[in-house]
């Protein structure tokens, strides 16, 4: 039972970094109607540059993180200015493939960085666990949940209040509506890209901090896909609630194991969302779009 | 617009419809085959195995192009369906004794069917939905191919014998090319002529506007389901290749990131077209040649930069040409073929 309750604690705080990694995805989405690939790389990057600037470089934690995120926005910048703006209007398959591309670029430039190996990250929040109730917490995780948790109100507002989180979600329904209401579309997309490649340094540091730097960290960029389609591609509250929700499943997963062999946590997100998009095909949260023709 | 050449006329719809429409092209696609064929007998065995890769390739992307070319149903999963092919062709020749060429075909219509069980949210869903289900597809089934110790060998894989039919065994590379280079001709003449057909133009309708196609009258469910299935029929042949060239199967060969370059591959060949997968497999498939034969010269150079360098390379040289191209000629190599082919039939005249 205590293990079941541990399973299910620790898939709430796992859960909160995908929904940390997956909310920089639904944010590009929100503004440019582009499902990006790339938040892994994002992610790796962070973990990079901030093991970078604390180990070999040695600097202030403080400086040297800020720095690192100052990296990963500047990332998202060049990312959107020399790739994304050029396929404007094009494809959806163009999109793909392409966010698909710029993550194998970060991949190899993270292979280039670090190598093949494990890097421990030179800073612990805290090592200490907390014991409530025999339910082990690692303080490290519930306040990588906390972060999450702020930046989702913050963003949840953010679009519903703020002009320029409205002219986001104006310049996700039509280009050329913004551009005449006099929005800069081509700033809205620049904003939203930076924004979603500090989400995604945020998650890489706090990840880094909890496993370690290592160029697989990117793989999940692929379960915070998952998370966003489950939750419904625009949905930021669903993206919270989805999150946790995967997490606790893979974690519970590990009871399956003994049937199949184990390593069932690895697909286990992808057989719910297959079971989840027959049943509801625009997730769980996501707006039913009626065609016209 | 494909041009004729001046003074080519067509008197009746029949020569319109031809695939090729003058002399000149038959002759050359003549001279094409034949020096495909008698390849074998002047040229290394280094040459042969690299046309022969590029052969088993431009099935698997043949496919991908039906159904994401034509069809416009993106699939992120062609990968994994090809080492089902592989593993089924195998599993049904050593281990149920089937003949070579039935064990083939059964495997290739399973594979097809496998992959409508995965194509079903297609029905549903399209877009990114779409292509997040087949990228779905396409880790679980790698995780069956690792788990499934019993039929598919888990991570050992499994080693294949060679391909026997009426008792001749392609054990020779070079019988081993021509095994593929016949399949490959049968299987790209197959995809020209189902793009000629109802099934090929309703693909085409669906890929333009499904919504549209469905008020035409064209059933938008089930030729989105066909377009599955046929595209992994062509991955289950192209699988079964793989495995009797290759003689060993196992799950690293037919991972997510050799579908995302089975799809650059279309998109640099050029989707919409069946010359596309043919110019796009050559020509990834040459570069991956180029910077295997570099990597260890620069890597001599700077021994600094360690040996997870040519991983990085071959990663990064795909990844700036996919968005080179996609950029800068998204219709890919085919349609700069198409120009060049149009500027020489026009010559004196630029209309």
């Amino acid at each position: 039972m205590l293990d079941f309750l541990n399973a299910i604690v620790g898939g709430i705080l796992l859960g909160g970094i995908y929904s940390l990694v997956a909310l920089g995805i639904v944010i590009i989405y929100k503004s440019s109607k582009i499902l990006s690939f790339t938040q892994g790389g994002f992610l790796v990057m962070g973990a990079i540059t901030g093991w970078a600037m604390l180990g070999p470089f040695g600097l202030h934690p403080f400086i040297g993180i800020t720095l690192a995120l100052a990296i990963c926005t500047f990332f998202g910048y060049i990312v959107n200015r020399l790739a994304l703006r050029p396929i404007i209007g094009e494809p959806l398959m163009t999109s793909i493939l392409i966010t698909i591309a710029l993550s194998w670029l970060f991949d190899s430039l993270s292979i280039i960085a670090i190598g093949g190996k494990q890097r421990a990250f030179p800073i612990q929040i805290s090592n200490s666990q907390l014991n409530i109730a025999g339910i082990n917490l690692s303080v490290t995780m519930l306040l990588c949940f906390l972060i999450a948790f702020a930046l989702f109100i913050f963003f949840i507002l953010f679009y519903r209040y703020h002009r320029v989180g409205l002219a986001m979600r104006g310049t996700a329904e039509d280009h050329e509506v913004m551009q005449n209401l006099g929005i800069r579309v081509k700033n809205m997309l620049d904003y939203s890209w930076m924004i979603a490649a500090l989400c995604g340094g945020v998650s890489g540091i706090l990840l880094a901090s909890i496993i370690s730097v290592n160029i697989n960290l990117s793989s999940i960029g692929l379960t915070a896909l998952v998370v966003v389609l489950v939750a419904g591609l625009e949905s930021i509250p669903g993206v919270l609630i989805v999150g946790p929700m995967i997490g606790i499943l893979e974690n519970l997963a590990v009871y399956l194991d003994p049937y199949v062999g184990g390593g069932s946590r690895e697909v286990i997100p992808f057989i719910i969302l297959l079971i989840i998009l027959l049943i509801k095909p625009y997730g769980l949260f996501g707006l039913k779009r009626i065609e016209r023709i | 617009m494909d041009w004729l050449p001046c003074g080519a006329y067509i008197d009746a719809y029949g020569k319109d419809m031809r695939v090729f429409r003058t002399w000149p092209q038959r002759i050359a696609l003549m001279l094409f085959l034949i020096v495909l064929f008698t390849l074998p007998l002047y040229s290394s065995r280094y040459i042969l195995s690299v046309i022969a890769m590029i052969g088993i390739l431009v099935i698997a992307v043949q496919g991908l192009g039906i159904l994401t070319g034509f069809a416009g149903q993106i699939s992120i999963g062609q990968a994994a369906f090809v080492g089902v092919g592989a593993y089924l062709s195998v599993i049904f020749n050593y281990r149920l004794g089937m003949p070579f060429v039935p064990a083939v075909l059964l495997a290739s219509i399973s594979t097809g069917f496998i992959g409508l069980i995965f194509g079903l949210p297609a029905m549903r869903v399209k877009g990114f939905y779409l292509a997040m289900t087949t990228l779905a597809a396409q880790l679980i089934l790698v995780w069956l191919f690792l788990h499934m110790r019993g039929l598919t060998g888990g991570t050992n894989g499994l080693f294949v014998e060679p391909a026997s039919i009426f008792g001749y065994k392609f054990v020779s590379y070079q019988s081993k090319y021509l095994l593929v280079m016949v399949v490959t001709a049968i299987m790209v003449f197959l995809a020209k002529n189902l793009m000629r057909t109802r099934t090929g133009r309703a693909f085409v309708a669906i890929r333009d506007n499904d919504l549209a196609a469905d008020v035409m009258g064209i059933n938008q469910n089930y030729y989105k389901l066909v377009a599955f299935f046929i595209a992994n029929f062509f991955a289950g042949v192209s699988g079964a290749m793989w495995a009797y060239y290759v003689n060993f199967i196992n799950a690293d060969q037919f991972l997510l990131h050799d579908s995302i370059l089975y799809l650059g591959m279309l998109i640099i060949g050029g989707m919409g077209s069946i010359m596309g997968p043919i110019f796009g497999v050559s020509f990834l498939k040459i570069l991956e040649e180029i910077t295997i034969y570099v990597a260890p010269i620069i890597s001599e150079i700077y021994p600094e930069i360690g040996s997870q360098f040519f991983a990085a390379l071959s990663l990064a040289v795909f990844a700036i040409v996919i968005i080179l191209f996609l950029i800068f000629e998204s219709r890919g190599i085919n349609h700069m073929w198409v120009i060049l082919k149009n500027r020489f039939r026009l010559y004196p005249f630029t209309y």
